[in-house]
């Protein structure tokens, strides 16, 4: 492996003015480092090889640390710590007077929170969107990365509840790698997606009304026919966002969660709506 | 909202609410003194005071908005007040967000139902050192609602916790002056509890002064037996005194902790040294409680080989429902009960 661009990453601003193509390589070159060093040296693996791309798109585009990223758990957290200046010591991870194997406060200050048990992500960054909302603190934005798994603990859903009713403009990035939130929707997943994310976002349930009762062959009439209630069972079958969008969260997704340029396009245009946005990504653990 | 959640009695006559009373005239005619404040009351309107005081002060309720005095807040500044529902862990989270971007939360969560957020507590307050004040109404037997409701753990679940300060008022001066000690106080998480109900009765300072944290405060000097109570332990540490000087002529001495952590280790063992006996009492499970924390200070250095300890406060097991009065005299926790042991211990130790 010959590193020609992460050897000049020490902080997130070093990927600032990177083209589409170099932060794709910034990403594979963080995913070799880390199979090198942590194959070696042991270590939580999967989760942290599927969040390269998230990492390297969220930090070209955010301004870290007056924006503020919240890794929940921190299993997911290793690409982060190589490209906010810990990359030379990433083999210390874990080990006795080395990098902290989650998040540490006290470890950078890119580490907003502290992190190690699961689904606590959300509600930081409700509070800290709320306190900067409030002028205890410079404003700047503020995106939450909760993987699937953390995604099923309870507060994370108080959480979400809370942002929703209050409509606290975070992103929630779901770095969905296994546990299948979403069904496998296929083509039509892909339609919806595509339709959702250009030019704006739109609401999943408008999108797939629309879409049901215009499906060929009569079945759309049938869908009509079925009545409200399981109507809306089919929506909420075909289309996973209509649950965040019940929520008064908006929904994009969902995103191919290791192709840099639809994520940065995706949490780009999140970042600019003004209300809490979830952004669901597809990864591939490991 | 709370309407309806817990009626009082009368308050529903044939199937319907019960017309509501006239307020007493602001000067009774008659002489009775007027009734303490509930403790909710004197906290939630300290809160506000503090709150104006301090533009970084912000409350937030789970769900329990007149319960905790919160309402008083929403009412006085809506825009400081939060209610995030019966979601006590992402209270607990919320605040940790607020406080680490400079804000001043305080959350105000019955002793009972932050056990709920505990992980929290632990793992995102503690940990990370956060400046947030944890405001435990119902601390203590809480009466009718029983075992699921009564604050007996939280001295103990939360002292055990590294970074935690732990104070309780004896009244409700000091309750004001600790909710400001705690809001002022920027070194890590604060943890204040106090008692369902009314307060004692005392004049309210008319500007809450900040304490020495890990301080406490001796209110008469004796000899003999040396009372060291804990929030609501030293309304009753002052009523067994009493009773031990009436029965017995035994003038005790008495003192306030006001801190289960930091304990004031020199007060503990100035008291040690000076008496026979030194009697703990708090409203709390006496596993892992006040009393242990003093024991455990006397053991570690030593003090315990002249001074016996008696520690008074919750048994080991869950206590039924039923009006506080009949609860404390079930287990024991009344300035009669303590006083009856204390004097068996004092005047008749070998039957003790």
């Amino acid at each position: 492996m010959t590193s020609t661009l992460i050897d000049q990453i020490d902080g997130p601003a070093d990927l600032k003015g990177l083209d589409d193509d170099q932060l794709v390589q910034v990403a594979q070159e963080v995913r070799e480092l880390i199979i090198d060093t942590i194959g070696e040296i042991g270590g939580h693996f999967g989760a942290n090889l599927g969040a390269c791309e998230i990492a390297v798109a969220i930090h070209s585009l955010l301004d870290s640390p007056r924006d503020k990223v919240l890794w929940d758990v921190g299993h997911q957290a290793y690409p982060h710590k190589v490209l906010t200046g810990r990359r030379d010591e990433l083999h210390t991870i874990r080990k006795y007077g080395g990098l902290a194997p989650f998040c540490s406060m006290a470890e950078s200050e890119h580490d907003i929170m502290g992190a190690g048990h699961a689904s606590t992500s959300v509600s930081y960054a409700v509070g800290i969107k709320e306190a900067m909302r409030r002028g205890a603190a410079p404003d700047g934005k503020v995106v939450a990365v909760i993987g699937d798994g953390a995604l099923t603990g309870g507060v994370s859903f108080e959480a979400l509840l809370n942002a929703g009713g209050m409509d606290v403009p975070i992103v929630i990035v779901v770095n969905d790698n296994g546990m299948s939130i979403a069904p496998n929707v296929g083509a039509l997943s892909r339609l919806f997606t595509r339709m959702r994310l250009n030019p704006k976002l739109y609401h999943a349930r408008e999108d797939v009304e629309e879409t049901l009762t215009k499906l060929p062959a009569g079945i759309g009439s049938k869908i009509e026919r079925l009545g409200p209630i399981l109507k809306e069972s089919l929506k909420a079958y075909w289309a996973p966002g209509l649950f965040f969008e019940e929520l008064d969260l908006a929904y994009v997704g969902v995103i191919d969660g290791h192709d840099v340029k639809a994520l940065r396009q995706a949490i780009g245009e999140a970042l600019e709506a003004e209300r809490p946005v979830v952004v669901h990504c597809k990864t591939v653990k490991g | 909202m709370e309407k309806w959640h817990a009626a009082k009695p009368g308050s529903i006559v044939n199937g319907s609410a019960a017309p509501k009373q006239k307020p007493a005239p602001a000067r009774a005619k008659s002489a009775a003194p007027p009734a303490p404040p509930q403790y909710t009351t004197v906290f939630g309107e300290a809160l506000v005071e503090e709150a104006r005081r301090d533009e970084r002060v912000v409350g937030i309720t789970a769900a329990m908005n007149s319960g905790t005095g919160l309402n008083l807040l929403q009412k006085a500044l809506p825009e400081r007040y939060y209610d995030v529902g019966i979601a006590e862990q992402h209270a607990v989270l919320f605040a940790a967000g607020l406080a680490l971007e400079g804000a001043k939360p305080v959350v105000a969560i019955y002793s009972t139902f932050l056990q709920r957020g505990y992980d929290q507590i632990v793992h995102d307050v503690c940990l990370q050192k956060l400046n947030v004040v944890f405001a435990m109404d119902r601390a203590g037997l809480v009466g009718d609602d029983g075992p699921t409701h009564h604050g007996a753990f939280d001295i103990s679940y939360l002292r055990c916790l590294p970074h935690m300060v732990q104070m309780a008022p004896r009244d409700e001066a000091a309750l004001v002056n600790m909710l400001h000690t705690a809001l002022v106080y920027d070194d890590g998480p604060v943890a204040l509890r106090y008692p369902r109900g009314e307060a004692e009765g005392v004049e309210l300072p008319l500007r809450p002064e900040p304490i020495e944290i890990g301080r406490g405060e001796l209110l008469q000097e004796g000899e003999t037996v040396a009372f060291l109570g804990y929030g609501y332990g030293v309304s009753v540490a002052l009523g067994a005194a009493e009773s031990l000087s009436d029965a017995h002529g035994l003038d005790a001495t008495v003192a306030d902790a006001r801190f289960a952590k930091p304990l004031d280790t020199e007060l503990v063992e100035r008291l040690a040294a000076d008496h026979d006996v030194l009697v703990t009492v708090e409203e709390n499970v006496l596993a892992g409680g006040f009393g242990s924390g003093v024991l455990e200070h006397l053991a570690d250095s030593d003090l315990l080989r002249d001074t016996r300890v008696l520690r008074f406060g919750l048994p080991d097991r869950y206590v039924t429902h039923g009006q506080p009065s009949l609860l404390r005299e079930e287990v024991g926790l009344t300035p009669e009960a303590v006083a009856a042991q204390v004097a068996q211990a004092v005047l008749e130790p070998s039957l003790a």
